[in-house]
């Protein structure tokens, strides 16, 4: 069908301006708050300004190209994220962990591409086969998810490799595979979880999970960001200490907090109003991007939409719950708020990758897709 | 179907967001205060003023203890710039490896690659000149200091000793104050001096404990060493509970300010809360509470039940001492870790250390002026409460420095281990104390792995005081307390006498005198100045075991004497109870001071103390204090009049057994000890104890001047052999350089002399 899929100019006015508002302000509360959060000598600030004009640049070539030519190559792109995501691993370690190639002036952490790289084979594999249908068809997808998400653990990042897990069930679900498959691999996944517990999981990691379960017990050692955090979030009551005048922020007593806990520093300065406003601007985001998915009839776009929107929300589900305490501690960003270059840039891409299927309408010959 | 699993997906993720709103509603609205509350306690810490700990002084105010400051480097933790090798590593390497050796190889590969990896050692260095491994290993010891001790914010030394000019070269380099340029210079461009900048390197002096008399006094004084892990533990458990129980009572207060809350308090309690002064039982009340009865306090107070609550939770108090209290308060972050380990220093540790000053601080943010939004911010620090330092205080020793080095050096030189204590009788006050062979404390202190080894590891056990720690047969230094018992008991008169034929059959056994063929017909007098063993075997069976121990025991042997230094031993001596089951053979060994009969030197000098002293038993003291009496012990005068016979024949009668050494010349071209002090007129024992393994202990005890006593001694040298040959010209010698230093005058020629000068 070549020319169905013939290349058209792209129509940029019709561009979902409402998800792109939603990202607007997004990307506002990050800039605020990463301005309050910096340290008095830090220029993080600035960096940041770069990574999001670096990410709108992105984001118009994400949508430039049309997402059905990009899924031809999508296996190749698949390829090369694995060869990337091996490579890190050679690199030297930074904080203990290999996640990142060092380019002089800024490093790129590979396995934040790699998630959108993964998506595209996906989407595609689901949108040509039927046999994911079937309990012993699933091992395909199941494979394709375990490769990446096995190197990114060795490297290690416990955090984003959780990411994979639940975007994976969203686009099967959305594709609509058997619930009772989709319910036994889980099941096994959890039976695995707990092997891996008793058996591999190493002393911090254990601990980690025990302070969430016990902040008061830890709170001078393992619970220290979790109870730092929860201090900051809970004296911001409703209104917050005003924008810079978070103490705990300002003191610099609240760890990573321009990254995995900014959150927090919205919740200190701003208060429950605040928080209230980033938690509705991130549930407008989500709707309006599962609203794509849903008027989407191409089978590959919408997998797509599907798991780029699950990637980024259950990021933004796992960091607000972290610094809530609802989970344990892990580093996972909150999508265009916190700072990083990688995760902004590649946020950017993947909803640049939305818009472009929201853009496009490609027709379809079959009947409606994922209906059996 | 597709969308309505879509749709089920969207709202999936908008009730996980939710969630979230609901959680904050619970942090922020519902316990929002009781947060706010645990970041103010976050933001609060209480800041240390270090004071010097106090100097141990000898009588005449000679320094035997003193702080000097050392110099060296010390770094935090949690700012040293490390790339590869973070504290938490070390944390987990304590965690992970069990076994030493393990630990060990892993910390052999931090520190190489502390050596090869670090640009932050490499640079220091090249700053310092020094070699990498050196500088590698001292880091990697403050950084396990600084995890052992949950330290990682507050400094720890690197290295220390360093000599002036290398030292005040660093500090020019790493001082805060060129911090503080840096950080005024920011919007400037960045200099070469400040690219060398360590962060979290400091040039800091700080106490060492010196003892400037080396190894004289050393066990008399001890050392100090430092709390370890474990110690500091305990106190900042303890540091926990104490130091909010002054917010806690304030919050008790507070609670009672409103009447409504005071009300329940009452019901609660069931008595007047006003009345109720003390922390520990506002605790034990608040712990009798029901779970209910807390429910509605809770509600009632809000973020003031908070510290109440905890004070349910904390252990109960114990009774810390005052300074130990100030000393917890502190989060175990203490301004010293020096605690006395031994001596003067372990049992004054309380006076000499002082009390640490500190304030309670809160860090604040303070916007910058002149700036719309505060993202320029200051800290500020406020002062909330202060608490002044109180330096540690001076001890005062009863010992005569000049007199104890010389005492320790006489004994050194003697070449085999043995002790000797000086007493004044007439308070109980030690001037000299000293054990051979002896330590020097700065070797102690110093923390060199090789000298600390050498001195521990050393077969003379140097350690060990044995004035107060070596219990040995007192031999017949013994015979003047079985004197003294069968005088007061009536078991002989001073004119009793017993025939000495060399031999004495006790059953089966015979027991020999040293004099061959016997010493014939004596009394007691007699039978002390020579030595005579059979008349105290004939003596101890017309005493009786039993009498023999009550004496004995009254004369303070078998138990402690008191002495304020730590760590003495009772000796041994069987209870009178005991006395029926002791065979004939026992008694009559006990009353020649041998088996099973062990006594320390420090009974003996006491012994002899009490008698010099007419049975007036002085609390023997290194401490300067007043003097106590412990026991008074009637002695007749006619008994005391023989004893001193006895005594005085020991050096003064030709045949006592110590005559040559008081009466033959000190060394070539001085006189003899006789000849020197004609007015001091000894009166002593000397001893010669037997027992398993080597040549006899030598002793040699008594005091002197006989008519105005000035001084009491006992010394011992073990395994060398007779007493009156080994031992008592030690004590001549030392005696000799004691009245030089405190000339003797007798009363009747001071009289004379005054009544001169009136003339």
């Amino acid at each position: 069908m070549p020319e169905l899929a013939r290349r058209r100019p792209v129509d940029w006015l019709h561009i979902n301006w409402f998800l792109v508002a939603c990202v607007a302000g997004l990307v506002a509360y990050g800039v605020v708050f990463v301005a309050s959060a910096q340290r008095a000598e830090s220029d993080r600030l600035a960096k940041q300004l770069i990574w999001i004009g670096l990410g709108v640049v992105a984001f118009i070539g994400a949508v430039y190209v049309d997402y059905v030519q990009l899924c031809r190559h999508a296996y190749e792109l698949y390829a090369v994220g694995i060869v990337l995501l091996v490579a890190v691993l050679f690199t030297r370690p930074v904080n203990n962990a290999c996640s990142w190639f060092d380019l002089r002036f800024f490093k790129i952490q590979p396995s934040e591409f790699v998630k959108l790289l993964w998506i595209l084979a996906i989407a595609r594999y689901l949108a040509t086969r039927e046999n994911y249908k079937r309990l012993s068809g699933l091992w395909v997808p199941l494979v394709m998810t375990l490769v990446p998400l096995g190197l990114i653990l060795r490297q290690p990042d416990l955090g984003t490799a959780m990411i994979f897990v639940p975007a994976l069930f969203a686009m099967l679900y959305a594709a609509n595979a058997r619930l009772p498959h989709l319910a036994t691999i889980g099941g096994s996944g959890v039976a695995g979880a707990a092997v891996l517990w008793m058996a591999l999981m190493r002393g911090y990691q254990k601990r980690r999970i025990l302070a969430w379960l016990n902040p008061e017990e830890y709170s001078a050692t393992d619970a220290y960001q979790l109870m730092q955090s929860l201090k900051a979030i809970g004296s911001g009551g409703l209104t917050g200490q005003g924008l810079g005048r978070g103490e705990l922020n300002k003191l610099n007593l609240v760890p990573v907090k321009d990254t995995d806990l900014i959150f927090t520093v919205v919740a200190e300065e701003w208060g429950f109003i605040g928080c209230l406003g980033l938690l509705v601007v991130l549930g407008l985001l989500i709707t309006s991007c599962f609203e794509i998915a849903r008027r989407t009839r191409e089978p590959q776009g919408r997998l797509i939409v599907v798991g780029v929107t699950s990637l980024l929300a259950f990021q933004a589900l796992v960091n607000t719950w972290v610094a809530v305490g609802l989970l344990p501690t892990t580093g996972v960003t909150l999508p265009f708020v916190s700072y990083g270059g990688s995760s902004m840039i590649s946020c950017f891409i993947g909803i640049g990758l939305v818009a472009n299927v929201g853009l496009r309408r490609h027709a379809t010959l079959a009947r409606d897709p994922f209906s059996t | 179907m597709y969308e309505k699993r879509v749709t089920l997906l969207t709202l999936l993720f908008l009730a996980g967001l939710a969630a979230v709103a609901v959680q904050l509603v619970r942090l922020q609205i519902v316990q929002g205060r009781v947060y706010a509350e645990l970041s103010r306690r976050g933001r609060q810490w209480d800041e240390l003023v270090p004071v010097p700990r106090g100097r141990v002084l000898d009588c005449r105010g000679g320094v035997l203890a003193c702080d000097t400051p050392s110099h060296g480097l010390a770094l935090v933790a949690a700012d040293f710039p490390l790339e590869r090798v973070r504290p938490s590593y070390i944390r987990e390497m304590h965690e992970r490896f069990e076994s030493p050796v393990a630990r060990e190889r892993q910390r052999e590969k931090y520190r190489r690659e502390l050596a090869e990896d670090e640009t932050a050692v490499r640079v220091l260095a090249q700053l310092t000149g020094w070699n990498v491994e050196r500088i590698a290993s001292g880091v990697m010891a403050a950084l396990e200091r600084a995890v052992r001790y949950r330290n990682e914010r507050g400094a720890e030394p690197v290295l220390f000793d360093l000599d002036r000019e290398t030292w005040m070269r660093l500090e020019v380099l790493l001082n805060p104050a060129a911090e503080m340029r840096k950080r005024r210079g920011r919007r400037r461009r960045r200099s070469a001096a400040d690219d060398i900048l360590l962060p979290g390197l400091r040039c800091v002096t700080r106490a060492k404990r010196a003892y400037p008399a080396g190894a004289a006094g050393c066990h008399v004084v001890g050392h100090v060493g430092e709390y370890g892990p474990d110690e500091i533990e305990s106190l900042r458990e303890w540091g926990r509970v104490v130091r909010h129980e002054r917010s806690r009572m304030d919050a008790f207060r507070r609670a009672l300010d409103s009447p409504e809350a005071r009300g329940l308090i009452e019901d609660a309690f069931g008595r007047d809360p006003e009345a109720i002064v003390h922390a520990a039982e506002v605790s034990r009340l608040l712990r009798g509470l029901d779970t209910r009865g807390r429910e509605r306090l809770s509600a009632l107070l809000g973020p003031v039940w908070l510290p109440l609550e905890d004070w349910i939770r904390a252990p109960d108090l114990v009774r810390l001492t005052e300074g130990e209290r100030v000393w917890v308060t502190t989060r175990g972050h203490l301004a010293d870790r020096r605690v006395g380990r031994m001596g003067v220093e372990l049992s004054e540790n309380e006076g000499l250390r002082g009390r640490h000053g500190y304030s309670v601080v809160i860090r604040r943010v303070a916007a910058e002026a002149g700036r719309a939004f505060h993202f320029g911010h200051t800290t500020r620090l406020d002062y909330l409460r202060a608490e002044r330092p109180v330096p540690g205080e001076d001890v005062h020793l009863e010992i005569d420095l000049r007199f104890q080095r010389y005492v320790q050096d006489v004994l050194d030189a003697v070449g085999m281990p043995g002790a000797a204590v000086f007493i004044e009788p007439a308070t109980g006050a030690v001037k000299a104390l000293a054990s051979s062979p002896a330590f020097d404390p700065n070797a102690l202190v110093s923390g060199d792995p090789a000298s600390v080894k050498a001195i521990f590891e050393n077969p003379g056990r140097p350690m060990l005081n044995r004035v107060i720690q070596g219990a040995y047969p007192p031999g017949s230094v013994f015979k003047v307390a079985i004197a003294a018992a069968a005088l007061e008991e009536g078991a002989i008169t001073p004119e009793t006498k017993y025939e000495c034929r060399h031999r004495y059959k006790v059953g089966a056994m015979h027991f020999r005198c040293l004099a061959d063929p016997g010493h014939g017909e004596l009394e007691v007098a007699r039978a002390l100045s020579e030595s005579c063993n059979i008349f105290f075997y004939q003596t101890a069976e017309h005493l009786g075991a039993r009498a023999l121990l009550e004496w004995a025991r009254a004369f303070g042997f078998g138990r402690k004497t008191g002495l304020d230094i730590p760590g003495e031993r009772p000796g041994t001596l069987p209870t009178p109870d005991e006395a029926d089951g002791l065979s004939r053979t026992t008694l009559v060994q006990m009353s020649i001071g041998q088996h099973p009969v062990t006594v320390t030197p420090m009974q003996v000098a006491c012994f002899f103390s009490m008698l010099a002293s007419g049975g007036l038993s002085k609390r023997p003291h290194v401490v300067g204090r007043s003097p106590e009496t412990v026991r008074v012990i009637g002695l007749s005068p006619a008994t005391i009049d023989a004893l001193m016979r006895g005594m005085l024949g020991v050096c003064h009668e030709e045949g006592g057994t110590a005559y040559s050494a008081f009466n033959d010349p000190m060394g070539v071209g001085l006189r003899s000890f006789v000849g020197e002090f004609p007015n001091v007129r000894i009166a002593a024992k000397t001893g010669t104890a037997e027992h398993a393994g080597g040549d006899p202990h030598a002793w040699f005890a008594g005091f002197c001047p006989a008519d105005s006593p000035r001084i009491a001694f006992a010394l011992i040298i073990e395994d060398g052999g007779h007493g009156g040959e080994t031992a008592a010209p030690i004590a001549a010698k030392m005696l000799y350089a004691y009245f030089k230093l405190y000339p003797f005058v007798p009363a009747e020629v001071a009289r004379d002399a005054a009544s001169r000068t009136e003339d």
